[in-house]
């Protein structure tokens, strides 16, 4: 009973039986009593995740409290969101939204990975580039966007500037939907690529210097080494950072509340997490319950087709 | 005829470096330019920070006609939401930001740790189940989390921290990582030493991933400390200083003072400038080998 705790790396090979385990005989017994005290943080996490999600489910096939006297189970909360996007309301806008800034975190993805190429290749500034790409990520949202907000806005500085070069005044960009949009965009793309750049360039400095001086050696140009031997060898990151992006489609969102807040949904700037939030915020619980059910059950099939395609175009290079 | 060849060959490497190079400075100029576009906002962030109030309403360049160095000293007494300080709210910031690191990284640690190096019923599941559950976020879930957090009296509550800990989340699938790619022949000499099972987790095993351990807990810590929307949800009574800082901008919005609102919003940034200040060598070499996939 006791062999079966063991170091999970140990190799199959005859060893003095007291060595079987990784540890003394006497401590074997020992070792279940530290899993388990190891252990209770997760067993808790666990449970509270059933809980949660059971709880959330039961919450969107009912229109009030489960378990309370307001409870009534039905279908209310899905027939609302097939209704609501029908008629073109405010989830629709919402799943709109979401969609155009999970676009911009894949194009964001690709940038970054670019990023940590050149900042690999050590071009010209590369030590203070590598510093200054982070900072941005350093900066809490509410200054960066309350910053920008008033840059942009009417009678603000990048207002004035441009009025000047061009003759045009252009309107309050927060006060319309469409430039609304436009510069969380912005906003967004300019935004940096947080830590993920610094993992990319971490990966690529694993990979053997021998194989770079070759492909020097070989004439190789900087374009070929990166699609024939930086791309292959640093796949596997890349894609796991492509499938976390993937995972995560339908709850990219930007910083919606410092930018429009509570007009939001009147501007139609709202992406399906702050939409949850505002309605979490308010009160409501069962139609954004019903709302996580069904996008939650709408990610899985997207994840596993992108997981096979990456998988697919896996080179399969260890190193 | 060789000699043909070798100068042509030659030729061809010289005019790759060249191409190389240029390419090079052409994209060290665009990161130039990119900086340029990110920093200018910051710059004029600090310097209406430092104008007076009359100055930022009848200008729309800010100066540095007057250093009013004092909006940061007005910063801590001006500024309150739903009745609290800036002290409070810093107070407020430290326990959610430092406890939820804290708690959340030992339980992480100690989950991925023995996961990774000890055989025991139910380890492929725990492993298991943080693989899944990161790949397939379940959406939606506040509501239900508020009720959770209701039932067990974690609601506008420091005790938050302690009911919605985070242990088999991404800390624990890249600590997993860390710890499965450590020999575990330094642990077997300890036992033979006669070390015990929790001498040989703290002092043999945990110093040797301190480095990806306290670069993730530096960027959870950043994340923490600029979250609004939790706080907002979850302890709405104890605002941080993002959340309560965001609750002030209808004040701000409505009075005009922007100045000390930039001071307030400046100094709320200081504690992640500081951390990155000390960690910065082990933020800056994150490395995490392999993928999530198989």
């Amino acid at each position: 009973m006791a062999s079966q705790v063991r170091p999970s790396n140990s190799r199959i090979r005859r060893r003095p039986s007291h060595e079987k385990s990784g540890f003394p005989k006497a401590m074997r017994k020992g070792a279940y009593v530290f899993c388990a005290i190891m252990c209770i943080p997760a067993i808790y996490d666990i449970i509270r995740y059933f809980i949660v999600n059971s709880y959330s489910v039961m919450l969107a096939f009912n229109d009030g409290m489960p378990g309370t006297a307001t409870s009534h189970w039905s279908l209310n909360q899905f027939q609302r969101f097939f209704t609501d996007l029908a008629n073109n309301g405010e989830i629709t806008v919402a799943l709109l939204n979401t969609l155009r800034y999970f676009l911009i975190g894949i194009i964001q993805l690709f940038i970054c990975y670019f990023v940590a190429y050149f900042l690999y290749k050590k071009i010209p500034g590369y030590k203070v580039y590598r510093y200054l790409l982070f900072l941005p990520s350093l900066v809490p949202p509410i200054i960066s966007v309350t910053i920008y907000k008033n840059l942009i806005q009417e009678m603000g500085p990048f207002w004035t500037l441009w009025k000047n070069m061009t003759g045009v005044e252009y309107p309050n960009p927060f006060s319309y939907s469409t430039s609304a949009n436009w510069a969380i965009a912005i906003y967004l793309f300019l935004t940096g690529c947080g830590t993920t750049y610094l993992i990319f360039i971490g990966s690529m400095n694993r990979i053997p210097q021998d194989i770079i001086d070759a492909s020097k050696l070989d004439g190789c140009s900087l374009w070929r080494e990166f699609w024939s031997i930086i791309v292959p060898m640093t796949w596997s990151t890349f894609s796991t950072f492509l499938l976390m992006d993937v995972a995560l489609i339908f709850t990219a969102s930007g910083p919606i509340l410092y930018f429009t807040g509570d007009q939001s949904i009147s501007l139609g700037t709202q992406t399906l997490g702050y939409w949850i939030f505002q309605q979490v915020w308010d009160g409501y619980t069962n139609y954004p319950a019903a709302i996580g059910v069904i996008f939650t059950l709408c990610g899985i099939p997207i994840l596993i087709v992108t997981r096979l395609i990456i998988n697919k175009i896996d080179s399969g290079v260890t190193y | 005829m060789e000699q043909n060849q070798v100068a042509l060959m030659r030729g061809h490497k010289r005019r790759k470096h060249i191409a190389a190079s240029t390419i090079s400075i052409v994209i060290s100029v665009l990161f130039a330019l990119y900086l340029v576009i990110i920093f200018v906002p910051y710059v004029y962030g600090i310097m209406v920070s430092l104008e007076s109030d009359y100055e930022y309403q009848n200008t729309i360049f800010p100066a540095f006609r007057s250093f009013e160095i004092q909006n940061y000293a007005r910063a801590w007494t001006d500024l309150s939401a739903r009745g609290t300080s800036v002290l409070a709210m810093l107070g407020n910031s430290l326990w959610y930001a430092v406890g939820s690191v804290l708690i959340n990284f030992t339980a992480s640690t100690m989950g991925a740790y023995v996961c990774a190096k000890y055989r025991f019923p139910g380890r492929r599941f725990i492993h298991g189940f943080a693989v899944v559950a990161m790949m397939i976020p379940i959406i939606g879930a506040q509501a239900s989390q508020l009720q959770f957090l209701k039932a067990l009296g974690g609601y506008d509550s420091p005790f938050y921290i302690v009911v919605m800990l985070s242990a088999v989340g991404g800390t624990f699938i890249i600590l997993y990582a860390s710890f499965s790619s450590i020999d575990w022949s330094y642990a077997e000499a300890a036992f033979v030493d006669g070390a015990g099972h929790w001498r040989v987790f703290f002092q043999v095993m945990l110093p040797q991933v301190i480095s990806p351990l306290s670069a993730l807990a530096l960027s959870d810590f950043i994340a923490c400390w600029a979250n609004t929307d939790t706080p907002l949800i979850f302890f709405p009574d104890l605002p941080t200083l993002a959340s309560g800082l965001y609750s002030y901008q209808k004040v701000v919005e409505t009075y005009n003072n922007y100045p000390v609102y930039y001071a307030g919003l400046f100094m709320c940034m200081l504690p992640t400038i500081v951390l990155f200040t000390i960690f910065h060598d082990k933020m800056m070499d994150i490395q995490i080998g392999g993928g999530l996939k198989g």
